[in-house]
């Protein structure tokens, strides 16, 4: 069983919440007011992954089951998913940025490069917390 | 008047964001290949406060240079750029290829 600990649970939510933006980001050509939603669930996505990160850095979390067998492969889950949590970060802050910035006007032509650029931090911001789970279990 | 101005897309801190990411990206995954090699230990701390830093002066400079500009030309460029830079940092991260050694 998998112990609860906060940086689990902030770590879920952020999961949860980017799966639901990962949805939005792809309707809001269609229906612009969707920004809003989009912009909530980020916000509460970013603040979620900077929970983890200071949970993580000042060493609130669970401590960590090792065996003999699987050390060293822990010691390298652990150094890589706290380098890859640089990314959803910036990926999820950048996305509020420009999301603040257009607000409904995002759905207008121009605006396609930005539209794709949040699409794309918010897949790559899901997949980045996905790895990180998995490699939290190891 | 008033709405007007609220009407008035910023297009400049946008760009700047998309670009600070790309920037920030690099700068991160670089950091971390010149620490390992260098003294192969992972101070990840610092290298958020590094990033953070990086991005936010990034940010900042890129903002105050398209201001009032055209930046139909610097979009387009600032999200290849984008694009690029979290490919990169996807694979220059992975243990197994900033841990190689011959």
């Amino acid at each position: 069983m998998i112990p609860l600990d906060p940086a689990t649970i902030l770590l879920g939510i952020a999961m949860i919440l980017l799966t639901a933006s990962a949805t939005v980001a792809l309707l809001v050509h269609k229906h612009p007011p969707a920004v809003r939603v989009l912009i909530g669930t980020l916000a509460v996505s970013f603040l979620s992954l900077a929970g983890v990160v200071l949970v993580d850095l000042f060493g609130a979390g669970a401590t960590p089951v090792v065996t003999d067998q699987t050390q060293l492969l822990s010691l390298v889950a652990a150094s890589h998913r706290r380098l890859l949590a640089i990314l959803p970060l910036i990926l999820t802050g950048s996305s509020l940025v420009i999301l603040n910035v257009y607000q409904e006007r995002i759905a207008e032509k121009h605006a396609s490069d930005y539209r794709n650029a949040v699409a794309l931090s918010t897949a790559a911001s899901l997949i980045a917390t996905i790895v990180i789970a998995i490699e939290s279990m190891i | 008047m008033l709405s007007w101005f609220k009407s008035r897309v910023h297009e400049s801190l946008a760009a700047a964001a998309l670009f600070a990411a790309g920037v920030a990206l690099q700068a991160a995954w670089i950091t971390n290949l010149v620490w390992f090699r260098t003294s192969r230990t992972d101070a990840l701390g610092s290298l958020y406060l590094f990033v953070a830093t990086v991005y936010a002066i990034i940010f900042v400079l890129t903002a105050a240079w398209c201001r009032g500009k055209d930046c139909s030309d610097f979009r387009d460029r600032a999200y290849h750029f984008f694009f690029i830079s979290i490919l990169i940092f996807a694979a220059m991260t992975l243990p197994i290829v900033y841990g190689f050694t011959v």
